[in-house]
């Protein structure tokens, strides 16, 4: 038998194997990302941690950010907890619906109901060792305010907050009209509060913040690595000793990863609670998002109250919140209020499926339409066209486009401009809801609907404060909502994040932006 | 058997004007005629990489602009403003005219600052070569994985061919290739990383570990790798080698008496490795240049899936570069390969050895 | 100088002659003798049986009563009696959907397939006979096109022109013909220091005769073999493109958008992955099997 590997070819595998090697040693050289280690002995010795940094390392999976990772303009989830670690709000929301202090300690409102006044903790220092008084704050929002500001954080206080002034600890807020919530809008999104002076962009560059844990380094598409932030004003309370951020590209890797044990978190969706069935403790806190079925209401057929009404009576809500949020959800009622709201409106009839209701509204008649929305929705929208077909009044087809080209800019963007859109909206207010989903003049509405009674209830909601008016107000609004029903809301997903065994304690305030990434009391046991 | 009835008629790339010198010359030895065809090759590609790699880059940045998105939308979100978006896009320089863009950053790539990406906000070189030297470890340890295998398998085949081994072995490739990538690749990460715990999940190990830990933590991206390259790979040298062995030199050879052993390294391999090297020269660009998919199934820093990323996101800067880094590689595999050709071609070795 | 012609004449089927004549064997015969060698073979007839299989589940699987996309009542249910390959998350019968997807598998690939190789053989041939500039030219076009990331120019031209059945032919077949025409070219050019080339052009016939004559009946084996490999590599393409969310629509019971959706259920639900998984592999295999039989009945 003729010899197949001639001595010329073994020593090319020879020179492949060797340049192999010496590649690995440059290799090695250059920054590699940090892995994510259960076993964290080495770093819970921080050096000049305040009270005893032994609780460990907690790992988290993110996924891979795609966008800049700066408090003032991001508003990805995944991005947002790498901010939030780092970062303090003056308040934060707890999972009912409260606010709890954080930087400030305390808060009125004045008796025109015009200003806010927050007072700060004594002695807040950022990571750097800089102190946190009342010019940072002023100049936080400021800049969100300000002219130049790309912060979509923007768009939630625009109509509502004039200006910000303060000195010393006392932060007072001018308001352009009276808002009670106005504490909960201070929990939202790119509300960190930065150094004054600061440099909007590149803040990771440069990552100042009066968070738990100090931002050590950074590598792109990698992953972040954590320690404990001693000027924290509760530092004694945080046990973690540090935190590593892994990035993933996908979910399915993130589940991967936290059964093989590299991390010790992970949201819940379908596929991991398949996977994972009851063998990890859960954490819930709160609510998520609320994916919106919006229909365009100056267009054919949905100018037509009926036919939204007859899509509204046709789903099966129950059937939604457990094949797309895998059971993590409550069901809603075509009213954009979260069910942790504080007050929830009364006396409303419950939608679910009611085919005799549909036949009652449609007769025989076949709507035809598309539903345009992005890649992460298609179970919901498959789920909705399978149901509507099942009726045999909707012939329903789907148009599911990349996220990039969904949100493309411009007033022809799909998600503004297609008759029939699924999109998501993160927690907000519910009067916070209303001015960007039914407000047609809004720029975030596409559902191009508008109903001046309806403003003027919302306005008269934020602007009193007596208890019993809010509910009768609230009532009202959300039988306005459930009757015109401009967009369809089927359920409220749920913060649901598994746990790993080895983490011990349980988060305070959950684990949203909202709730400020809050890791007091929480430790890590090294298998 | 004269020189004139071959003419000009040998395989490789264009004789340059003198080729009838050239071949004139061929009576001083095949050696130094191969390397002056050598010579000519190099000299002629020297002028024609650039040129390449200039249409290359002229025509990702026009393509990435058809993308439909907007930067700055992707970057701010549903909650930003339209005025927003738009600083944000003055900002970060991705208005205005194309031409003038493109231009600007041709600059500053002969320059050597390679510009900004506004993705991950870093500069794109460091982050390019970073995962480009990644992605080029990687596909070493697949190249290592796959070639002895499919050469020793192609080859077998070959010499048994029309047997029920070489049937058995055709099918059970082809099954393995015609699964995709990213299947396999889910396949051995459930049972060896999630079941077995035999190897980590994510394929990046990290920078304290050793050469040993790397290579342990890349085992199965660079096996779903050499999986998806190994059947075509090994048809390619089975059609060459059982071309070679039933060619009437191979017969002649045999007739003449030649031993066996120098029957197969002169001929028989030569013959057989030519398809082969064709098609290793591609997917050695291929493959350095990384492979998004696995890339993004095993959490692998490496170039495909950076490139992957940025097309998506409309990230021309960050694009053009890379596609620059992955053009300038292939381009020199294909050299590579036609250099090997010439330096293979059996009919100088053969023709001298006759003579 | 004959001496040079004896012994190598014979080594090409399908050549000249010692007259310089095509060999002309009675086709007919030859042809009817060659299909009833392939019907003798095993795997031919398993991988016919199965190309068939997938062509009419593709063209009729309406006809079967199936339903593809209502829901049966259970959600990830696995193989059963009455789901043979069990339920996906949203109710739907696997079984149903795998062979409904045939019809979106075949619908972009074969003929994808088929216009990369005649475009790249066609070029290959015409680059490798007449090389000099020509060849040139033709070769660092191609050399932009195989340079180009693949994947990268496919989301970025699908992204842009869309992905319906038209365009990703035209895509399809514009990515792989490069690859193949280098190939070919290869090929061709080791075929031209051959005798019977040599002596067609002594004889004046013209380029075009002797290409289509000559030359591509000789390098028709790499041909085949390059169809077949482009086509394996288009029907997996278009799996990666769905993969990515490029390629078809929800809710199509695409074999690629399948396992995109459902990858993240292969621990619970192994089902919605591999039967897809298993159908792409028994296409694309049958595929190769078929042009492997028929390459070794050709000579």
């Amino acid at each position: 038998m003729p010899a197949l590997v001639t001595p010329r070819r073994a020593g090319g595998l020879a020179a492949a194997a060797a340049f192999a090697l010496m590649l690995s040693a440059c290799s090695s050289s250059t920054s590699s990302p940090p892995a994510a280690s259960p076993a964290s002995a080495s770093s819970a010795s921080a050096p000049g941690a305040v009270g005893a940094a032994s609780g460990g390392t907690y790992s988290v999976g993110l996924i891979t950010p795609t966008g800049g990772i700066d408090p003032l303009t991001t508003t990805q989830y995944d991005t947002m907890f790498a901010v939030g670690l780092a970062s303090a709000q003056l308040v934060n929301a707890t999972p009912n619906g409260q606010v709890k202090p954080q930087l400030a300690s305390s808060w009125t409102q004045s008796a025109d109901k015009l200003s806010w006044t927050f007072t700060l903790r004594s002695g807040l220092k950022f990571s750097n060792g800089q102190p946190l008084t009342a010019a940072d704050v002023v100049s936080t929002f400021t800049s969100i305010l300000g002219p130049k500001s790309q912060s979509p954080a923007k768009s939630s206080f625009s109509g509502i907050l004039k200006s910000v002034t303060g000195s010393g600890t006392s932060v007072v807020f001018h308001l352009a009209q009276p808002y009670s919530d106005f504490p909960s809008l201070l929990t939202g999104a790119n509300t960190w509060i930065l150094p004054a002076g600061f440099k909007d962009a590149n803040w990771i560059n440069d990552p100042v913040g009066a968070g738990q844990f100090i931002l050590e380094k950074y590598t792109p598409g990698q992953g972040i690595t954590y320690k404990k932030n001693p000027n924290y004003w509760d530092a004694a309370a945080v046990k973690l000793s540090g935190v590593n951020v892994t990035f993933y590209s996908s979910t399915q890797s993130e589940l991967l990863a936290f059964q093989s044990g590299q991390i010790d978190q992970i949201s819940s969706n379908p596929a991991a609670q398949a996977a994972l069935g009851s063998g990890n403790r859960q954490q819930r806190s709160g609510f998520l998002k609320f994916d919106a079925l919006t229909f365009d209401v100056t267009k054919a057929p949905f100018n037509n109250v009926a036919v939204r009404q007859a899509v509204a009576w046709a789903l099966d809500r129950p059937a939604i919140a457990k094949t797309v949020y895998g059971g993590d959800a409550a069901t809603g009622n075509d009213v954009a209020t979260f069910p942790d709201y504080a007050v929830q409106p009364k006396g409303l009839t419950s939608r679910s499926a009611n085919p005799a209701e549909v036949k009652k509204l449609l007769g025989n008649q076949v709507i035809s339409f598309t539903i345009t929305t992005y890649t992460d929705e298609q179970t919901y929208a498959q789920l909705i066209q399978q149901e509507l077909n099942a009726t045999g009044n909707f012939k329903v087809s789907l148009n599911v486009l990349p996220e990039a080209a969904y949100y493309a800019n411009g007033s022809t963007s799909p998600w503004l401009a297609a008759p029939v859109t699924l999109t998501d909206w993160g927690e907000r207010l519910p009067a916070q809801l209303y001015s960007l989903i039914y407000v047609a003049s809004s720029g975030w509405s596409a559902s191009h609907y508008s109903n001046p009674q309806l403003g003027s209830l919302v306005n008269q909601f934020e602007a009193t404060t007596s208890a019993a008016q809010r509910q009768t107000l609230a009532n009202q609004i959300a039988t306005i909502e459930w009757t015109d029903v401009p967009v369809v809301i089927a359920a409220f997903e749920e913060s649901d994040v598994y746990l790993s065994n080895a983490v011990q304690g349980t988060f305070p305030n959950g684990l949203q932006f909202s709730g400020g990434f809050d890791f007091r009391g929480i430790t890590v046991t090294n298998s | 058997m004269t020189a004139a009835s071959r003419g000009d008629a040998l395989p490789g790339p264009t004789p340059r004007p003198g080729a009838a010198d050239a071949a004139a010359r061929r009576g001083v030895g095949a050696f130094s005629e191969r390397h002056s065809r050598i010579l000519a090759l190099l000299g002629q590609r020297l002028i024609q990489i650039p040129l390449v790699l200039l249409a290359v880059s002229v025509l990702t940045f026009w393509l990435i602009q058809l993308v439909p998105g907007d930067p700055g939308r992707n970057a701010l979100g549903q909650y930003a403003t339209e005025a927003q978006v738009r600083a944000w896009d003055v900002s970060n320089g991705v208005t205005g005219s194309v031409a003038v863009r493109y231009v600007h950053w041709l600059g500053g790539f002969f320059a050597g600052h390679w510009g900004t990406s506004f993705i991950y906000l870093v500069p794109s070189r460091p982050l390019i070569l970073g995962h480009l030297e990644n992605s080029a470890f990687l596909a070493l340890y697949a190249f290592v994985l796959l070639v002895p295998v499919a050469v020793i398998l192609g080859s077998v085949q070959a010499y048994r061919e029309g047997k029920r081994s070489d049937r058995a072995i055709t099918i059970a490739l082809m099954a393995l290739s015609s699964v995709p990538e990213f299947v396999i690749g889910v396949l051995l990460l459930v049972v060896f990383a999630v079941g077995l715990k035999l190897v980590p999940v994510q394929s990046a190990a990290d920078a304290t570990g050793n050469v040993g830990q790397r290579i342990h933590a890349m085992t199965l991206p660079a096996v779903v790798l050499a999986v998806s390259y190994l059947a075509v790979l090994a048809r390619m040298v089975r059609t060459g080698t059982a071309g070679a062995i039933t060619a009437p030199f191979h017969r002649t050879a045999v007739l003449k008496g030649l031993p066996y052993g120098q029957i197969v390294r002169r001929h028989v391999i030569r013959n057989a490795l030519i398809p082969t090297v064709q098609l290793l020269g591609i997917y050695l660009g291929g493959l350095l240049g990384g492979s998004a998919v696995v890339e993004t199934l095993f959490n692998y820093p490496g170039l495909g899936a950076l490139l992957v990323t940025a097309a998506e996101r409309k990230d021309a800067v960050l694009l053009t570069d890379g596609v620059m880094m992955t053009g300038v590689i292939a381009l020199l595999a294909l050299l590579l390969t036609d250099v090997c050709l010439i330096l293979m071609d059996p009919r100088i070795r053969f023709e001298n050895s006759e003579s | 100088m004959d001496s040079s012609l004896s012994v190598p004449e014979t080594e090409v089927e399908g050549a000249l002659d010692s007259g310089g004549q095509r060999r002309a064997p009675a086709r007919d015969r030859a042809g009817r003798r060659r299909v009833r060698a392939l019907l003798l073979r095993p795997t031919f007839v398993v991988s016919a049986l199965i190309v068939v299989f997938w062509v009419v589940a593709a063209l009729g699987w309406h006809l079967f009563g199936l339903d593809p996309y209502g829901n049966s009542g259970r959600a990830l249910a696995g193989p059963g009696w009455s789901q043979p390959f069990g339920t996906d998350n949203l109710g739907r019968s696997v079984f149903a959907r795998t062979l409904a997807g045939a019809d979106s598998a075949l619908a972009v690939g074969p003929l994808g397939a088929v216009l990369a190789t005649v475009l790249g053989s066609t070029l290959g041939v015409i680059a490798g006979y007449f090389r000099g500039w020509v060849d040139t030219a033709l070769m660092r076009l191609f050399d932009v096109l195989v340079v180009l990331p693949p994947l990268i120019f496919l989301i970025v031209v699908v992204a842009a022109f869309g992905a319906s059945v038209p365009a990703l032919i035209v895509i399809i077949g514009v990515v792989f013909a490069p690859g193949i025409a280098r190939i070919i070219r290869a090929a061709v050019l080791a075929e031209m220091g051959k005798k019977y080339v040599t002596t067609a052009r002594l004889q004046g016939e013209s380029a075009f005769r002797i290409m289509a004559a000559e030359l591509i009946p000789n390098v028709a084996p790499t041909v085949i073999i390059q169809a077949t490999l482009s086509l394996s590599a288009a029907i997996l393409m278009t799996a990666t493109l769905s993969f990515l969310g490029l390629g078809q629509q929800p809710p199509s019971p695409d074999w690629g958008l399948a396992i995109n959706q459902n990858i993240a259920f292969i621990e619970t639900a192994w089902w919605t992955v591999i039967f897809p998984a298993l159908a792409v592999a028994s296409l694309v295999v049958s595929i190769q099997l078929i042009a492997d039989n028929i390459k070794e009945t050709w000579s």
